[in-house]
């Protein structure tokens, strides 16, 4: 299912203009993350992806779907989305019924329902906690809580609002292993991210965001080697990418596994 | 308002709102706010204790009319007149001081004048807490909406899941309680020594005189009152 963008401007109703002149496509199937210094406009850009906010100029399609004609709730059947804060999310006494929430919204059977979010649950690790009240979880427990309940209404598109915050290597690393795997069901993935090891080990577009507006959008390794425009935007490359350009590798890198292999070449006997 | 409260004449309430209420809040120009807000608190009141006393009022005799079984009767409309009158002068006199003063004001002029410290900032935090669980309120609706729940198109939907965030959003209210108390204790907020404000008040004369002069007043009224009976 695609997105596109058109002409995007938004201006909250105090009338400060947070986004402007957003044009992009998004096909179905792509891995985003999107990036940028805090107030770049990112959580307001993707709040447009499920018409939760509607654009002040210009239109955002979702498939065949202008989120201006329709409601939050009918774009939840195509757009999963997750909160930036987790509190803002969870509601109910129990992660099972927090996880249930979305799918029962879906008019779907108690059978379906249970299935949704058994699956959910154990693709956040969080099988055996079905039972406990979300609030006597830790946040970043709470945080994959809320992450389950998007995933349980399987949606086509997932939205997710940094989902690497406070989480620790093994949260980071199952994180990356369920973008893997969704990306193989072939559900489109943006998701917003500080991390910038984490958006090149597991995304191949990255859009970078300045002031509302988009300063780059192309292919990880490209974006990544522009060391110049990503410094205006007050970002710094991965760590794999910096270390590559300060050995004075040929090519950029930007994973660990890339680094190795670009660096192995160079120890390479030369005939 | 105690003078208000202390009243026999009925009348006196609405004639305190009117007179005094009202012009002081024209004087600090925020009436449309003020009226605003009023309405909003006074109207389901009105409605309910105007019914509610105006036909089931005990004991009451004069009829003004009936319908079917039920009769409207004088008695209990006053009753509900002077119920709301005082209703209306405690919402007005409480959303004055609201709107007029900063709570950061109010807590410093609070704690000037001996209130302690602790007490003085729950209040406040009691009057700030609002707005922010206004906020948070809407902010878990719309991650409902997100989740399919339908509220754009169908009104009693979308206050039953208001009404159901009453429980969760008591709950992260204690929850940030916490929070708040160890961020308060990590800035030595009850250390045993005098404290400086940032702000200052600017308390003239005339406004203290002001302060005793209607308390000296209240005081005189609710005698006058008790000792006319
Ligand atoms: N509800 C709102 N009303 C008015 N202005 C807002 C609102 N929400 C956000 N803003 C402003 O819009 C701008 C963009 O905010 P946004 O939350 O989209 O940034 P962000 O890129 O997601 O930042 P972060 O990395 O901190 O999450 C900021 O300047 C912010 O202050
Ligand atoms: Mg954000």
């Amino acid at each position: 299912m695609k997105i596109s963008v058109n002409d995007l401007h938004f201006a909250y109703p105090n009338g400060v203009e947070v986004l402007r002149e957003l044009s992009f496509e998004i096909s179905s199937g792509e891995r985003v993350a999107i990036i940028g210094q805090n107030g770049a406009g990112k959580s307001t850009l993707v709040k447009h992806f499920n018409g939760l906010l509607k654009p002040s100029r210009g239109f955002v399609t979702i498939g065949d779907w202008d989120t201006q004609s329709h409601t939050v709730a009918q774009m939840a059947q195509r757009v999963g989305f997750l909160f930036q804060n987790p509190d803002e999310q969870i509601f109910k006494r129990r992660v099972f019924d927090e996880v249930a929430f979305g799918p029962s919204n879906l008019g779907l059977s108690p059978e379906e329902i249970e299935r949704h979010v058994s699956a959910a649950l154990s693709r956040v690790g969080l099988s055996d906690m079905r039972e406990m009240h979300p609030y006597d979880l830790l946040p970043a427990r709470r945080k994959l809580v809320a992450l389950a309940s998007v995933l349980a209404m399987e949606t086509p598109i997932l939205v997710l609002d940094e989902p690497t915050i406070g989480q620790d290597g093994r949260g980071l690393a199952r994180l990356g292993a369920l973008i893997d795997d969704l990306t193989q069901q072939g559900k489109t993935i943006i998701t917003i991210s500080h991390d910038m090891d984490f958006c090149a080990e597991h995304f191949e577009r990255i859009m970078v965001m300045k002031q509302g507006r988009m300063l780059i959008d192309g292919a990880t390794h490209d974006v990544f080697a522009r060391f110049e425009l990503l410094a205006e935007a007050f970002l710094e490359p991965p760590q794999m990418t910096r270390l590559g350009r300060a050995l004075g590798l040929p090519e950029t890198v930007t994973t660990v596994n890339e680094f190795l292999g670009a660096y192995a070449k160079t120890r390479e006997p030369r005939h | 308002m105690l003078i208000g409260f202390s009243a026999r004449w009925p009348h006196l309430p609405v004639a305190l709102f009117v007179f005094l209420i009202l012009p002081l809040a024209v004087w600090g120009q925020l009436l449309r706010e003020l009226g605003r807000t009023t309405l909003a608190v006074i109207f389901p009141f009105a409605l309910s204790i105007t019914l509610v006393q105006g036909f089931f009022y005990p004991g009451a005799t004069h009829v003004i009319f009936s319908l079917g079984p039920f009769a409207l009767k004088e008695e209990g409309l006053l009753f509900a007149y002077g119920t709301l009158g005082k209703i209306l002068l405690l919402a007005g006199a409480g959303l004055l001081l609201l709107f007029s003063t900063h709570p950061a004001d109010l807590i410093l002029a609070l704690v000037q004048h001996g209130f302690p410290n602790a007490l003085a900032y729950i209040v406040v935090t009691a009057i700030q807490l609002l707005p922010h669980m206004q906020a948070k309120a809407m902010a878990i609706v719309n991650a409902q909406r997100a989740r399919g729940l339908e509220t754009e198109t169908n009104l009693w939907r979308r206050s039953r899941a208001l009404l159901a965030l009453v429980g969760p959003l008591v709950f992260s209210a204690l929850v940030d309680v916490h929070e708040r108390a160890l961020a308060l204790e990590a800035r030595a907020f009850s250390a045993p020594c005098s404290k400086t404000s940032l702000k200052e008040l600017h308390d003239t004369r005339e406004e203290a005189l002001a302060r005793w002069a209607i308390i000296v007043l209240s005081i005189a009224f609710i005698a006058w009152q008790i000792g006319g009976l």
